[in-house]
């Protein structure tokens, strides 16, 4: 019986522990990185495409009026 | 023996407790009384940065805005101001266990009915990241990404969002604009999702007549969407600050790197007047600068027209 009382009690233990690491809110942006089958949102400063022929088609656009 | 029950059950209730479900409250994005639903506006910027102290320092040096960390969201949320006015806000990337680098500035565009227009977006070829979710004050939010990939957010608020102004402030957000592959499939897109009128126009540049189109609501052009000018790049928002002058704008630019930032162009005269550069901050999060207000040009070899 004593023995059993033990067994329930550190099982009981073990779920809150295991409960309480788990306990993390979703952020709002938390599955973005973390979705297969899209490429890499961010860090496009990074990207290769950024030449010094560049500037010409970005010039174009931007706020007009 | 009795002891020890007491023990485990308040231990239980403990772990349950912190388990509950912890409810987000951000402040609202317009002071209370004083405005009108704007769907189709694009009334917040957030920032995930995977270098979230180096990006402030970046743009504190650069614009002088004020970084105040909030304990929502698990304490993983900063409230961008400038002047006194809140303009964005920043999350750490590091803490949100992405397995690769999305660190860049998200769009968040004012929808009246977040629900409705999430499942219209799903129903048009678009990605859900996130439902609509309740961030208390600020209203509810969905994380979305267009059929083309371009990552942005839909923000219900309670039928109150940021009232139009006539003049923009320096180093505030001037213009958003989608770079992105199909430019009238995009279009289309969006008129789904928030009540847009959209007109079409050529652009002259050197190159060559670029595609461009005005997407309005209530009578205001609320953003642009262009063929992207980045070759191999993933359609992307780009969002574009204010800056007075060509002197101002280079004094910007100057400072880049020193702050830990990169230039990825510098500034550039543009066809419809005014200059562009176009920066990236530690991170690599990348924002255009524009001089604002402009005068259109003069000049027959630069051309625009409604299509």
């Amino acid at each position: 019986m004593l023995k059993t009382l033990k067994i329930l009690r550190m099982t009981l233990l073990a779920a809150v522990v295991g409960s309480l690491s788990g306990c993390n809110d979703p952020h709002i942006y938390g599955s973005v990185g973390i979705s297969s089958g899209y490429g890499g949102y961010g860090g496009y400063g990074r990207h290769g495409g950024w030449n010094s022929g560049i500037s010409t088609s970005i010039s174009v656009g931007g706020r007009i009026h | 023996m009795r002891l020890k029950h007491c023990f485990c059950m308040l231990a239980l209730s403990v772990g349950l407790a912190a388990c509950s479900t912890t409810p987000i409250d951000l402040p609202a994005v317009s002071a209370a009384g004083q405005a009108d639903a704007l769907p189709g506006k694009i009334i917040w910027h957030d920032l995930i940065s995977d270098t979230p102290q180096e990006t402030r320092a970046f743009y504190s040096g650069l614009f002088n805005w004020d970084f105040s960390p909030l304990d929502s969201l698990a304490g993983n949320y900063t409230l961008i101001s400038h002047d006194g006015n809140y303009i964005g806000g920043m999350v750490d990337e590091s803490r949100l266990g992405s397995s690769e680098d999305i660190s860049q500035w998200v769009v968040v565009i004012a929808v009246t009915d977040v629900t409705a227009a999430t499942a219209a977006l799903t129903a048009a070829g678009g990605k859900v990241f996130t439902e609509p979710t309740s961030l208390g004050a600020r209203g509810e939010i969905a994380v979305v990404a267009d059929p083309q990939g371009a990552l942005l957010a839909l923000l219900q608020t309670n039928g109150e969002d940021p009232a139009d102004t006539q003049d923009v402030a320096a180093n505030s957000f001037l213009w958003n604009e989608l770079w992105t592959e199909n430019v009238d499939a995009a279009a289309t897109f969006y008129q789904r999702i928030a009540p847009y009128t959209v007109k079409s126009f050529s652009l002259i540049s050197p190159a060559g007549p670029v595609p461009y189109r005005v997407m309005s609501a209530q009578g205001r052009a609320r953003a642009g969407i262009r063929s992207n000018p980045v070759p191999g790049m993933s359609p992307t928002w780009q969002s574009y600050l204010s800056v007075d002058s060509l002197e101002q704008l280079e004094s910007v630019i100057a400072r880049v790197p020193a702050l830990g930032g990169t230039v990825l162009m510098p500034a550039t005269k543009r066809p419809e007047g005014g200059y562009v550069a176009v920066i990236a901050g530690p991170s690599g999060a990348g924002i255009a600068l524009q001089t604002w207000p402009v005068e259109m040009p003069t000049q027959a070899s630069f051309e625009y027209g409604e299509q």
